[in-house]
C-alpha cells in the first residue's frame, strides 16, 4: 500500500513541470547567484569602482599616483570636464561614481619625513550606499602610495621602506586620507530606503501576481465566458484588471513606505521626496500589475500561476537587487539585472531617498518602467487573445 | 421572408472544425420567441459548440447564423443571453452584487438596472438571502442565480448550457417554473442536456444532434412515434416459474418476463389470460412506454463517444 502511495506520489511530481523546477531548479539557480555574490566578494566581484580623479598639483607624487590609479583595473575611471574638486563632487553626488579622490597640491612631498603628518590629506568624497567600494579605493590609494613612494626613492619593489619612527612609518597608513561623505550626513539617508524598497517591490510583485490570478479563476468557472458575451471586450477587461492591480500595487507600496517612515524614521514627508516617490511608485506599480497580467496570461490554470510566479518573481528579485545591494554582485549578474523593471525600480527610489534628486533626474527610471509596462501589457493581451474566441 | 415573419434565431449549415475534428457538421435550425427547444445529444455532439457560436464565442468556419432577421457576427448582441453550465457567479460578492455586476457589463444601469435586480431577486425567490455572499448557497440557488444573471437584460433568445446540473429534484423544478415564465413572456430559450430527464414533459421541441449536425427533430410525440414506434416495454412478474413456451413471443428468466409488445391495449389482456390459465400469478406488471432515452439510444446508438 505504502510503496502504490509513493508510486501514485513520484508520478503527480514527475509531470508537474512547475513542481519539478521549484523543487531541482530554482534552488539550484538561487544558490548558483548566492555563491557567486558571496563567495565573490573579492576585488573582482567589485570591480570596476566608479572613480573620479583630481590631482590639483603637478607634482612627481601626484602624478604618479593619479597613473598608478588610472592603470589598475579594480577601478574605472570616469572623465570629467572641469577636472576640479566642485565636477567631481557632483558626479558623485548625482550616483554617477562611487568615489571621487581628490589629491591637493603638496601631497606626498613631506613623504618620509617626520614632518609627513603635516602633508595635506588626500581627500575621497565618497557614496556610502556602497562601502565596499570605498574600501577598495582607500585600499588602493594606499598601494598606489607605497609604489609611487618606492619608485621616487628609487628603492626596489618588495625592498623595505625608511625604518618606522624616523619617519612617520608608525602611522596606520602611509597616506593621509580623509574620507568626505557626498551626500551629507548619514543619518538623513537611513539604509532603511533600501530595505523598504526591495521588499516593497518584491512584495508588489507577489501580490499583483496573486491577484491577477483571478483571470483564471473566472475563466475556469465560466464568468470570462459571461463577461465575453456580455461584450465587455477581453481588451476593457484586461484594463479594469489592470487598472485595480495598479491601484493595489501603489497602496501596498505606500503602506510599506509611510510604515518604514513612521517606525524607523524614513524621511518620506517632504515634498520632494513625496514627489519623486509618487513618480516612482506608479511606473512601478503599472509594470508589476502588466506582469501579473502577463503571467495569467501565460499560464493555463491558478495552481501553474502559483508555481510560475514564484520562480519568475524570486529570478527577477535575485538579477534586481530586491533580495541583497546589486554592489555585491560580480559585472555580469549586475549588468543582466538592469533588464529586469524591478532594479530601475529600485534605482529611482534610491536616487529620491538616498541621493536626493529632483524629479527631473528620475526621468530615465520613469521611462525605463513605462516602456516595461506597456511591453508587459502588450505582451499580455496577445497572448490573452486565445481566451477571447474559445476556439482558439 | 419578411423580417417579422423571420425566427427569432436561425443557424444555416454552421460548420466548425477544430483540426480534423468536426464539432459542427452542417447544423441548421430556427427558433421562434417564446419557444424552449431542447438540444440533445452525446458527449462531443456540438451542443456546447452550437452554443457558444450564437453568442459569438466560437467563429464558424462556414454557414451562418441570425438574430431575428439580421447576420450576427463576432460579440452576441444583447438579444441573446448566456447561461455557462459553470457556476459563473462571484462566490464572495453577495446575490444582489453579482446581478448589479452582471447588468451593468450587460448595459443596465441606474432605475432600470436596480428595477431588474430587484425582478430577479423575486424571480429567483432569492429576496430574503439577497445581501449574503454566494459562497455561503446551496448548488440550486447558486443555479437559480446564475440563470439570474444571464437573463437580467432581458434577452430575447436564453442560451442555457446544463442549467440543473448538480441539483436535487425540488431545485430543478423550482429551475423549469423559472425558465417556464420567461417562454410564457415571450423569451426564447435553447437549452442543452444530454439529462435526458430535464428534457422530457418541458421543451417545446428537440432537436438531437450527434457528430455536429441534427439527426432528428420535432416534439417528443414525434420523435418517439417516428423514431421508436409506439411499442411498449413489458416486465412481469410471477409467484411461481411459469410452464417452458407460455409467452413464446417474450424472454422468459425464471419467475420474470420482460419483452416489448407494439399494441399493448391488445397484446395485454391476452397474455394475462394466458398465464392465468397457466395457474400463474402475476406479483407484479410494469408496462413503460417509450420515451426520450429509447429515442436517444435509437438516434445516437450505444457506443461510448469519449
Amino acid at each position: 500500500m505504502i510503496t502504490t502511495v509513493l508510486r501514485v506520489t513520484l508520478l503527480n511530481l514527475r509531470r508537474d513541470r512547475v513542481a519539478l523546477l521549484l523543487t531541482f531548479v530554482l534552488p539550484i539557480l538561487f544558490f548558483s547567484v548566492f555563491a557567486s555574490v558571496f563567495s565573490g566578494m573579492d576585488e573582482a566581484a567589485i570591480k570596476p569602482v566608479r572613480t573620479v580623479v583630481v590631482a590639483k598639483g603637478g607634482e612627481p607624487f601626484s602624478t604618479g599616483l593619479v597613473d598608478y590609479l588610472s592603470q589598475d583595473p579594480v577601478l574605472e575611471m570616469l572623465a570629467i570636464e572641469p577636472r576640479d574638486r566642485a565636477a567631481a563632487l557632483e558626479v558623485v553626488r548625482r550616483g554617477e561614481a562611487q568615489v571621487a579622490v581628490i589629491v591637493p597640491r603638496g601631497a606626498g612631498l613631506a613623504w618620509g619625513s617626520a614632518s609627513a603628518q603635516q602633508t595635506p590629506a588626500v581627500e575621497m568624497v565618497a557614496d556610502r550606499s556602497n562601502p565596499l567600494a570605498v574600501g577598495v579605493v582607500r585600499g588602493t590609494l594606499q598601494a598606489g602610495a607605497v609604489a609611487v613612494a618606492q619608485r621616487l626613492l628609487q628603492v626596489g619593489p618588495g625592498a623595505a621602506l625608511p625604518a618606522r619612527g624616523a619617519d612617520g612609518w608608525d602611522r596606520p597608513e602611509p597616506l593621509r586620507v580623509e574620507v568626505v561623505d557626498a551626500l551629507g550626513a548619514p543619518d538623513k539617508r537611513p539604509s532603511v530606503a533600501f530595505f523598504a524598497a526591495g521588499l516593497g517591490v518584491l512584495f508588489l510583485m507577489f501580490a499583483v501576481a496573486g491577484r491577477s490570478s483571478i483571470l483564471l479563476e473566472e475563466r475556469e468557472n465560466g464568468i470570462l465566458q459571461r463577461l465575453l458575451a456580455a461584450r465587455v471586450g477581453l481588451t476593457r477587461l484586461l484594463a479594469g484588471r489592470w487598472l485595480f492591480l495598479v491601484l493595489l500595487g501603489c497602496a501596498q507600496v505606500s503602506v510599506m513606505f509611510v510604515w518604514a517612515a513612521v517606525a524607523f524614521g524614513l524621511d518620506l514627508f517632504t515634498p520632494r521626496h513625496l514627489m519623486g516617490f509618487a513618480a516612482i511608485t506608479l511606473p512601478t506599480a503599472a509594470a508589476a500589475a502588466a506582469l501579473g497580467l502577463l503571467l495569467s496570461a501565460v499560464c493555463r490554470t491558478r495552481a501553474q500561476l502559483n508555481g510560475v510566479s514564484v520562480v519568475v518573481i524570486l529570478i527577477l528579485a535575485v538579477l534586481g537587487g530586491n533580495l541583497f545591494p546589486s554592489f555585491l554582485m560580480p559585472a555580469e549578474l549586475r549588468d543582466l539585472g538592469r533588464l529586469t523593471f524591478n532594479s530601475w525600480a529600485l534605482t529611482g527610489y534610491q536616487k529620491v531617498f538616498w541621493y536626493e534628486q529632483p524629479l527631473p533626474e528620475l526621468a530615465p527610471e520613469i521611462l525605463v518602467l513605462s516602456a516595461w509596462a506597456m511591453v508587459l501589457l502588450v505582451a499580455a493581451r496577445l497572448l490573452a487573445q486565445r481566451w477571447e474566441h474559445l476556439d482558439r | 421572408m419578411t423580417p417579422s415573419q423571420s425566427p427569432i434565431l436561425r443557424i444555416e449549415d454552421a460548420v466548425k472544425r477544430y483540426g480534423d475534428a468536426v464539432a459542427l457538421g452542417g447544423l441548421s435550425l430556427d427558433l421562434e420567441a417564446g419557444e424552449w427547444l431542447g438540444l440533445l445529444g452525446p458527449n462531443g455532439a456540438g451542443k456546447t459548440t452550437a452554443m457558444l457560436a450564437v453568442a459569438g464565442l466560437v467563429s464558424l468556419d462556414g454557414g451562418r447564423i441570425e438574430l431575428a432577421g439580421r447576420p450576427s457576427q463576432g460579440p452576441a448582441p444583447a438579444e441573446i443571453g448566456l447561461v455557462p453550465q459553470e457556476v459563473a457567479l462571484y462566490q464572495r460578492l453577495t446575490a444582489k452584487e453579482n446581478l448589479a455586476a452582471f447588468g451593468r457589463m450587460n448595459g443596465l444601469s441606474g432605475a432600470l438596472l436596480e428595477e431588474r435586480v430587484c425582478w430577479a431577486l423575486d424571480w429567483t425567490g432569492l429576496e430574503a438571502r439577497a445581501e449574503e455572499r454566494v459562497g455561503g448557497y446551496s448548488g440550486g440557488m447558486k443555479r437559480r442565480l446564475n440563470i439570474a444573471c444571464g437573463v437580467l437584460h432581458r434577452p430575447r433568445v436564453v442560451l442555457l448550457d446544463e442549467p440543473t446540473v448538480g441539483v436535487d429534484p425540488q431545485a430543478r423544478e423550482r429551475i423549469f417554473d423559472m425558465l417556464d415564465e420567461l417562454t410564457a413572456a415571450g423569451t426564447a430559450l435553447v437549452q442543452s442536456t444530454h439529462e435526458l430527464g430535464d428534457i422530457e414533459g418541458f421543451c417545446d421541441r428537440l432537436v438531437v444532434m450527434d457528430h455536429g449536425r441534427e439527426v432528428a427533430t420535432g416534439t417528443l410525440e414525434e420523435l418517439i412515434r417516428d423514431r421508436v414506434g409506439n411499442h411498449a416495454r413489458l416486465t412481469l412478474e410471477l409467484d411461481r416459474d411459469p410452464p417452458d413456451g407460455i409467452v413464446p413471443e417474450l424472454e422468459m428468466l425464471g419467475r420474470r418476463i420482460t419483452g416489448s409488445l407494439d399494441e399493448p391495449d391488445r397484446e395485454l389482456p391476452r397474455l394475462l389470460a394466458s398465464i392465468s390459465s397457466a395457474g400463474c400469478r402475476v406479483v407484479r406488471l410494469e408496462v413503460r412506454p417509450p420515451g426520450l432515452a429509447e429515442v436517444f439510444v435509437a438516434l445516437t446508438g450505444r457506443e461510448l463517444r469519449e
